[in-house]
């Protein structure tokens, strides 16, 4: 039943685009850092209407499904002149995605960043810029490293939807193949055992930081 | 010109929160040099005055001056003044100096991190000679070995040091200081209280907000005593603590000094 | 936005959205009898029911849902298991996300302190007058905003199952983009009516939460 040759097949093809998923996921974990702590920034400090702009795309990537989203930008790029670009759009969906739950994980860190800690910096002359860059963010992102590394967990298992704008990341690729071959358990079964021990390594690293982090703090 | 202009003048500062007025027309001038303690009942306006002092929390009218420089204001062409941009504010703020009773150390950065911060980041010194700026500052509160270590992993006392260290590093025309053993363990106030003796014996200028009236009496050059958001009485400490002419006044060193000999009853 | 268009094929996207309130409600209320089939073999005192339900909570954990929904849709039929897309889609919400559902019944039952039912069972109620009037009531409250996070997780995710062709929502939106050639404004107006739903439902829960923990508040 379960056909071996066709496994050792379709091996090599499944690794090059397991690296496909990785990239995707490194590069849409970068981009869900950058909106989220942009959008954190705008939420807390008293830019006019900051807070509103972030509040209403916490809610919009929270309410709808990530699939319509890449759509949009799948379909918004080229209107934005960018055309073509799949992993592109892909990579921004996720990122942008994620950004929504990066903000509220920083969120709730950088709030329980003490006031005392940001008058003492304020009373020494630093700017806003340099007490959110030097003093909040810095200990908001340590506080945080273990739910972000959830979080980016989620990000790892939204990848294969992706596939949707056919970047050939390894769900995509499995789709391919199995099409081609007419069996399935070959080549679903390996990516979903694949899909589960990089996820259960990202757990461990959660752990890992988690306890490293109670070692730095008592 | 700059001889007579004391360190720092207040002048009829006033601060309201909504309908309460924690600060009611204090007025204070500290020279260069002089070390100034500030006592008073919990409540009074104390932690309030130092906020105002260094615009931390802008009064709500009052001027204070730093030198001869106006804190937080401007005067237009029409005389009028107006508040000061922020990068200006930012300058004057780093010529004043804080410390505070929960001390306030930024526990991502090392001992030596938390002194380097400043003279850096607002100052523009290079690693280097922030390094160099704060060995020195560590060893003059002896603290020297504690260098690398992280704040969680320092006693009250040690913490408290790095936190006037780093305070010192911006080499500040004045320091203030919000209470600074408040926080700490009796058996570790000592050790403060020493790094500041030190600091009030190199004529460093000074304002204290402080509970201990030891300290008080051996390093202020003046004790200031406010109640409900006044300056009820001033002078000298021998003066004022042996014979304080204010009722008020009276009744608090009554009670203090009852306190702490209660409590030095109890420890013997 | 074109609202003519919109407006031409809105009886479609119309079905397509009362499909996925269906699948999601079904899908909501399996995974809710499911997870407490997980709990109870959890709890069962039974050593290897409570590895099993371990090792299948890791498995979900860390398995992607479309993966999920390639498995039982592509490899069951390998196996002789052939379902409908319908019945696939369903039963890949359910799996998914019962443990979720679980952690959140796990969670609730944990929170109520041991030593109220004791004290019910002392006046002589019954367990299950005891789970009915003190551990249901109280748990409702602390069960109902995680179970809203979750129950969104699920509306959201059902759009996947448009990639199967189930008829709900998302897929009618490809449908008709398929047909107009305006992919852009019509995935927006999907995206606009999915937040709708989602807040709708999200501040309905909030409100209902409110009320069963009104007791909170003579506090
Ligand atoms: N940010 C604030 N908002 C409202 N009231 C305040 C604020 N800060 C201080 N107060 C009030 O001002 C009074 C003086 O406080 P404070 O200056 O801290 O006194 P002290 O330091 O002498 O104990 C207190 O009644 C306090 O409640
Ligand atoms: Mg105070």
């Amino acid at each position: 039943m379960f056909n071996l040759d066709l496994f050792y097949e379709s091996v090599p093809i499944l690794a090059s685009a397991a690296i496909v998923t990785v990239e995707l996921t490194v590069c849409s974990v970068i981009l869900s850092l950058l909106f989220g702590t942009i959008s954190v920034m705008l939420q807390l400090s008293k830019i006019p209407g900051g807070y509103w702009l972030s509040r209403t795309y916490v809610s919009i990537m929270r309410g709808t499904p990530l699939l319509v989203q890449l759509f949009v930008v799948f379909f918004g790029l080229p209107l934005l002149g960018i055309k073509g670009q799949a992993f592109l759009a892909a990579a921004v969906a996720i990122g942008l995605n994620s950004g929504a739950y990066t903000t509220e994980i920083l969120r709730a860190a950088v709030q329980n960043v003490p006031e005392g800690q940001i008058e003492a910096a304020r009373a020494m002359g630093m700017s806003t810029r340099q007490i959110w860059f030097r003093v909040i963010l810095p200990q908001a992102f340590v506080v945080s490293l273990p739910a972000l590394t959830s979080e980016f967990t989620i990000v790892l298992k939204s990848t294969p939807l992706a596939s949707v704008v056919a970047v050939t990341e390894l769900t995509y690729a499995g789709v391919v193949i199995q099409a081609r071959a007419f069996s399935a358990v070959e080549i679903f079964l390996p990516i979903a055992v694949g899909y589960v021990l990089i996820a259960l390594s990202f757990t461990q690293v959660s752990r890992w930081l988690e306890r490293r982090f109670r070692l730095l703090h008592t | 010109m700059t001889k007579n202009v004391p360190a720092i003048r207040a002048e009829h500062l006033v601060k309201t929160f909504g309908d309460l007025e924690v600060l009611s027309d204090i007025s204070l001038e500290v020279a260069k040099g002089e070390v100034v303690c500030v006592l008073g009942p919990s409540g009074s306006g104390k932690s309030t005055l130092l906020r105002c002092l260094n615009w931390l929390s802008p009064p709500t009218s009052g001027t204070v001056w730093i030198g001869d420089e106006m804190l937080g204001m401007e005067r237009d062409a029409n005389g009028t003044p107006r508040p000061l941009g922020d990068a200006r504010l930012r300058r004057q703020r780093s010529r004043i100096g804080m410390v505070f009773q929960s001390f306030n150390l930024w526990p991502h950065r090392t001992a030596i991190g938390n002194v380097m911060e400043g003279p850096m980041i607002v100052r523009g010194l290079s690693k280097n000679e922030a390094r160099e700026r704060a060995e020195v500052l560590l060893d003059r509160v002896g603290l020297q070995d504690k260098a690398t270590s992280y704040p969680a992993k320092l006693s009250g006392g040690q913490q408290q040091r790095v936190a006037i260290a780093r305070a010192l590093a911006m080499e500040p025309e004045i320091l203030l200081f919000d209470e600074p053993t408040s926080a700490l363990d009796p058996e570790l106030v000592g050790e403060v209280l020493d790094v500041m003796q030190a600091l009030a014996e190199q004529r460093t200028t000074m304002i204290v907000v402080t509970h201990e009236i030891g300290f008080a009496s051996e390093a202020a050059d003046r004790i200031v005593f406010m109640d409900e958001g006044s300056i009820i009485e001033e002078g000298a400490p021998a003066d004022f603590l042996s014979s304080p002419r204010e009722q008020r006044s009276r009744q608090f060193l009554d009670r203090y000094l009852k306190r702490t000999s209660f409590t030095s009853f109890a420890s013997c | 936005m074109d609202l003519e268009q919109i407006l031409k094929y809105a009886p479609l996207l119309l079905e397509g959205l009362k499909v996925t309130i269906i699948i999601s409600t079904a899908g909501i209320l399996l995974s809710i009898v499911t997870g407490a089939v997980l709990v109870a073999m959890q709890r069962s005192g039974i050593r290897p029911l409570a590895v099993i339900v371990r090792i299948y909570t890791e498995i979900i954990l860390g398995i992607p849902i479309l993966v999920l929904l390639y498995v039982i849709y592509f490899v069951l039929p390998d196996i002789g298991l052939r379902l409908s897309e319908l019945a696939a889609g369903l039963l890949t919400l359910t799996l998914y996300y019962s443990p979720y559902m679980a952690e959140i019944m796990r969670g609730a039952i944990d929170a109520i302190p041991s030593g109220q039912l004791e004290a019910a069972r002392s006046v002589g109620m019954s367990r299950l007058q005891a789970a009915r009037r003190i551990t249901v009531p109280q748990a409702l409250g602390l069960i109902i905003p995680p179970l809203t996070g979750i129950s969104i997780g699920l509306v959201k995710d059902s759009a996947i199952l448009s990639i199967i062709s189930v008829h709900e929502f998302a897929f009618e939106t490809k449908q008709v983009v398929a047909r107009t050639y305006a992919p852009f404004e019509f995935w927006t107006f999907a995206a606009i009516c999915y937040w709708t739903i989602l807040f709708v439902w999200e501040n309905g829960m909030r409100s209902l939460e409110r009320r069963v923990t009104r007791y909170r508040e003579a506090r």
